[in-house]
């Protein structure tokens, strides 16, 4: 029953011939994957819990408004901002290319806007009723958007870029890198469990296969920005470090040097040890010291609820400055329905 | 690209054992003798799309470990993961609904021929990509891995007699192909 074709040969030798590309990122994503699945609280005791906070939410009648604000519609509409392209529109599934002159500004459903540049390739994708998503394959995006943090996600090939109520410009470069500026709100940056948030002001890249780096303000220079990126991967040296602490701590201004350069330090405080991290964390203290909760032992053993009440200190993200039961359980709410 | 050790009988069974144990040991064997296969599939089903296909094999393979533990321990390792392979491509497909291209997009640039050019016989390639997807997919589960009439009909669910049909409806079509159209065996 087996039939032979002429073409055997050269189907076998054309189709044969490609590998699968950084296949140790491929792996360590995989398992990325698969360990979050296993740790994650099991669903059925989630929708639970959530569907009894959605009752309390709706009952004050609020939510229905928010759902039909925040919901993410089929269609999203795009207008070339350079060049022209006519009346066209994103769905799920999507991909849009965009040549060399044309810019495309896409309204990401009705949670705020995404201007894409000349050069870029985005992919739209399919998510829970609120998740807007994209995948960045190449170029940049300027977001903007004015919505409760956590419902616009763009993928890189080296991260995950989670809004958190904000404007920035993320840009993926040939290599795969990302490149991130915040230029108001917060964005996380993730990779495999590692994390970097990202404020107003500062800049981040994150390297494919490695983590996401420490928030900087881009204006930094090279010397301490190499001597930056050093210590993150774990080569800084003593004088690496004492350059960087110099730079950062003489910003004049005491609102950048608190709200900044603070949390730089908080970011490298995670990422050294030993003495290093001793050093950082007297530095941030004299910088803007910690709330009374929050103790030099704590931080030194990287003790999270103090590492975070720390950075609401340092730099509070929106909603956080009020911390009234309500906001609290809607915040809590929100986050664990789109997670 | 066929494996040139191919396991024995006794040493599929462990490893699928091992998948089934959630053994990170034994799912790392797996991805490693298979990620070369399945990425050409996905690649060749999507058409050159190697963003989606780098994504497409990674789903395939979170896929198969997770539901190891319903597979039975007689059965082929490589059933199981075609049939994940071809059930990934074809959502893939079905999500997809176009791209939409901006303006004048270089070649070099075009999403669907990003990788065809470097590729040994890109004319060949482009004729099977252009195949349907039902013909795409069993000559890409023949030709990247040899798998036989009864393990592809195994992988995508039908009889291995559809299998032989489809095989000879797209020789024949890629046969033409390679001089001029042959209706009713390519989709746009």
């Amino acid at each position: 029953m087996t039939e032979h074709s002429p073409l055997e040969p050269a189907l076998r030798d054309a189709l044969r011939s490609s590998t699968l590309p950084d296949p140790e990122r491929q792996w360590h994503r995989i398992r990325g994957r698969l360990d979050a699945r296993e740790s994650a609280p099991t669903r059925p005791l989630r929708i639970a819990f959530a569907a009894a906070a959605i009752v309390a939410a709706v009952a004050i009648g609020a939510a229905a408004g928010v759902a039909g604000q925040f919901a993410a519609p089929a269609t999203w509409p795009m207008a070339a901002l350079q060049g022209s392209i006519g009346p066209r529109t994103l769905r799920a599934g999507d991909a849009l290319v965009t040549d060399e002159v044309t810019t495309v500004q896409l309204d990401v459903g009705r949670i705020g806007t995404a201007t894409i540049a000349p050069g870029s390739r985005v992919r739209r994708t399919a998510g829970r009723w609120s998740a807007h998503r994209l995948v960045l394959d190449r170029g940049t995006i300027d977001a903007v958007i004015t919505a409760p943090p956590r419902l616009f996600f763009v993928q890189t090939p080296s991260a995950l870029a989670t809004d958190l109520g904000c404007a920035y410009r993320l840009t993926v470069t040939d290599d795969g890198a990302s490149e991130l500026y915040v230029s108001a709100g917060w964005v996380e940056l993730e990779h495999e469990g590692e994390r970097s948030i990202v404020p107003a002001g500062l800049a981040a890249e994150v390297r494919p296969g490695g983590r996401p780096g420490i928030p900087v303000v881009p204006s930094i220079d090279d010397t301490t920005r190499l001597a930056l990126r050093r210590l993150d991967t774990g080569n800084g040296s003593d004088a690496d470090l004492a350059r960087v602490l110099t730079t950062l701590t003489s910003v004049v201004d005491p609102m950048a040097r608190q709200q900044q350069s603070g949390i730089t330090l908080w970011h490298l405080l995670q990422r050294v040890d030993g003495a290093q991290r001793a050093q950082v964390v007297r530095a941030l203290t004299a910088l803007a010291p910690p709330p009374a909760d929050v103790t030099t032992e704590g931080i030194i053993a990287l003790d999270r609820p103090m590492l975070d009440r720390w950075r609401r200190a340092l730099n509070p993200m929106w909603g956080e400055a009020s911390d009234t039961v309500w906001s609290t359980l809607t915040r809590r709410v929100w986050y664990w329905l789109n997670d | 690209m066929r494996d040139p050790h191919p396991l024995s009988r006794a040493e599929e069974a462990a490893l699928i054992a091992g998948c089934q144990n959630g053994e990170p040991a034994a799912q790392r064997i797996c991805f490693d003798r298979f990620r070369d296969r399945v990425h050409a599939v996905a690649l060749h089903f999507l058409r050159g799309d190697d963003a989606a296909a780098q994504d497409a094999t990674q789903e395939v393979f979170v896929r198969f470990f997770r539901r190891a533990s319903a597979f039975r321990s007689d059965a082929r390792l490589s059933t199981y993961l075609y049939r994940a392979t071809a059930n990934v491509c074809i959502d893939e497909l079905r999500r997809r609904r176009r791209f939409v291209l901006v303006g004048d997009i270089p070649e070099t640039l075009h999403p669907r021929t990003s990788t065809v050019e470097s590729l040994s016989d890109p004319r060949l390639v482009h004729a099977v990509q252009r195949l349907s997807p039902k013909l795409r997919l069993v000559v890409l589960l023949r030709y990247v891995d040899d798998l036989s009439y009864d393990e592809i009909a195994a992988a995508v669910g039908v009889s291995a007699g559809t299998v032989a049909s489809r095989l000879s409806r797209a020789h024949a079509a890629l046969a033409t192909a390679l001089g001029s159209r042959s209706p009713g065996a390519f989709d746009d």
